[in-house]
């Protein structure tokens, strides 16, 4: 967790690590304000009226955006958050936290937990959207304050020189990008084998956001999204090279009302979903 | 020294931000008469995508006030009123062409149609105007065919339904003729639809 690097800022961050043995543990603590606070939420100057008896129309008091205003309120909102991170990695050779530790961590077990839960007292302005043709839009609205948690475990088994397995499990709420205010409490869990060429993937997710980043912009979720998947390869495979391989894979997600594509009338009860199968052959010359 | 430097710096940013924005933009709050508006003169394909000339059109009371969804609505069934005057549908003209110019969707560019098309049927105006206004409505409903060719309206309980027919029936209800490659033909029910070849 860091502060926001935007302007219209002041912050102060405070921390440290400690370290015995194979065991570490880094507390840190984080409080940012902008100079020039948001848009407030207040019902009646942020929504627009309109009177039909007099055919007059009083326009609402709209959060700023980048487009408008360069002291738009976006990640530097305030907020009080605390982290609280554990790791045991009995092998100081590698850094557990490096892009690629999936390939270069060599502990039998190394294992993390992140705690993070940050504290939003007040809402922020408004955030762009793109839309499918590429045009830039600010949304109308942005979440409420909220409190917000986070947690991360993960660990990486070395089992042998061929065999490596990588699983995370996760939780935590989250607020759209976008205007949606919609509070979302999503879990999951994700599961990586890699044994001599081939690697084996599986991916469950409990009412997260989809892959994309617009799934997030328009707060677009999923009840279930689970994947399975195994591959071969004709080399090991590595987070930091394409690779040649052959591969199955199965994917599907169930849909409802805060789902897109959702085939039935909103509030029915009724879970809609999407399966894929596929099989493919990656030429990597 | 230093201290004393930040202070000022932090003054300079508060001063800089109040000079912009609608905190202390008193014109983006003040009520609306939307009786009393000007008909649109429709310079520059206003309100047929991707014309954004209803963006500069100083009459268009809606360029500094994103109306929200619900009032678009509220806006649109008082333009429609049986006997309304014509500067009411003007009011609806402007609420739909900016959300359409904004960020553009199938739902806006008809609504935008459909208040030309009622413009174009109002008696209050002359021939010279109801023509105008018909021939904007026809290019704005061949605009859904042409840029919003799977663009859907929602019933009241949720379901949706293809706008395109509705626009390819509109224009001949005008007078006009679709352009492109649409055609009508019959589904194995026996149903009518509108389909691109």
């Amino acid at each position: 967790m860091k502060p926001s690097e935007r302007g219209n800022q002041y912050n102060a961050a405070a921390g440290f690590s400690l370290g015995s043995g194979s065991f570490s543990v880094a507390p840190q603590i984080v409080y940012q304000k902008p100079l020039v606070g948001p848009i407030p939420q207040d019902p009646l100057l942020n929504t627009d009226q309109f009177d039909p008896a007099t055919g007059t129309y009083t326009p609402g008091l709209r959060p700023r955006n980048l487009l408008n205003d360069t002291f738009a309120v976006l990640d530097n909102r305030e907020m009080i958050g605390a982290e609280l991170l554990f790791v045991f990695d009995p092998t100081p050779d590698n850094w557990f936290f490096a892009w690629d530790n999936d390939d270069r961590e060599s502990a039998p077990l190394a294992v993390s937990l992140d705690l993070v839960y940050r504290r939003f007292p007040t809402r922020r302005d408004s955030n762009l959207g793109v839309l499918a043709d590429g045009s830039v839009f600010a949304f109308a609205s942005s979440p409420p304050p909220a409190n917000l948690w986070d947690a991360v475990f993960r660990t990486v088994q070395v089992v042998s020189p061929e065999l490596r397995m990588i699983h995370q499990v996760y939780g935590g709420t989250g607020q759209a990008n976008g205007d949606s205010p919609r509070l979302i409490k999503r879990y999951g869990l994700g599961s990586t084998l890699r044994w001599q060429r081939l690697q084996a993937q599986l991916m469950a997710k409990w009412n997260d956001w989809g892959p994309y980043d617009y799934y997030r912009d328009y707060n677009l979720t999923f009840p279930f999204q689970g994947q399975v998947a195994l591959a071969y390869g004709l080399e090991t495979f590595r987070v930091d090279r394409y690779i040649s391989q052959v591969g199955l894979r199965y994917q599907m997600r169930t849909l409802d009302e805060n789902s897109p594509r959702f085939p039935y009338a909103p509030g029915s009860g009724k879970h809609g979903n999407e399966q894929e199968w596929t099989s493919y052959v990656d030429i990597n010359i | 020294m230093l201290t004393s430097i930040f202070k000022r710096l932090c003054l300079m940013a508060l001063i800089l931000s109040s000079c912009g924005g609608p905190q202390g933009d008193g014109e983006t709050l003040a009520p609306l008469a939307l009786e009393n508006l000007s008909l649109p003169e429709l310079n520059n394909g206003a309100g047929i995508y991707p014309s954004q000339a209803v963006l500069e059109d100083s009459q268009n009371p809606f360029t500094r006030a994103a109306v929200s969804p619900a009032n678009r609505w509220n806006i649109t069934g008082w333009a429609m009123e049986a006997g309304a005057p014509a500067t009411r549908l003007s009011a609806m003209f402007y609420a739909w062409a900016t959300e359409l110019a904004i960020a553009r969707s199938g739902e806006s560019q008809f609504q935008t149609a459909i208040a030309l098309r009622t413009l174009s049927a109002h008696e209050t105006l002359s021939e010279d105007q109801r023509t105008l206004y018909r021939n904007a409505a026809i290019q704005a409903y061949q605009s859904m065919l042409d840029n919003f060719k799977d663009s859907v309206g929602y019933t009241a309980e949720g379901y949706s339904y293809r706008l395109v027919p509705l626009a390819f029936y509109a224009i001949r209800d005008l007078g006009g003729t679709p352009q492109g490659r649409w055609v009508e033909t019959v589904d194995p029910y026996g149903n009518k639809i509108v389909v691109e070849i």
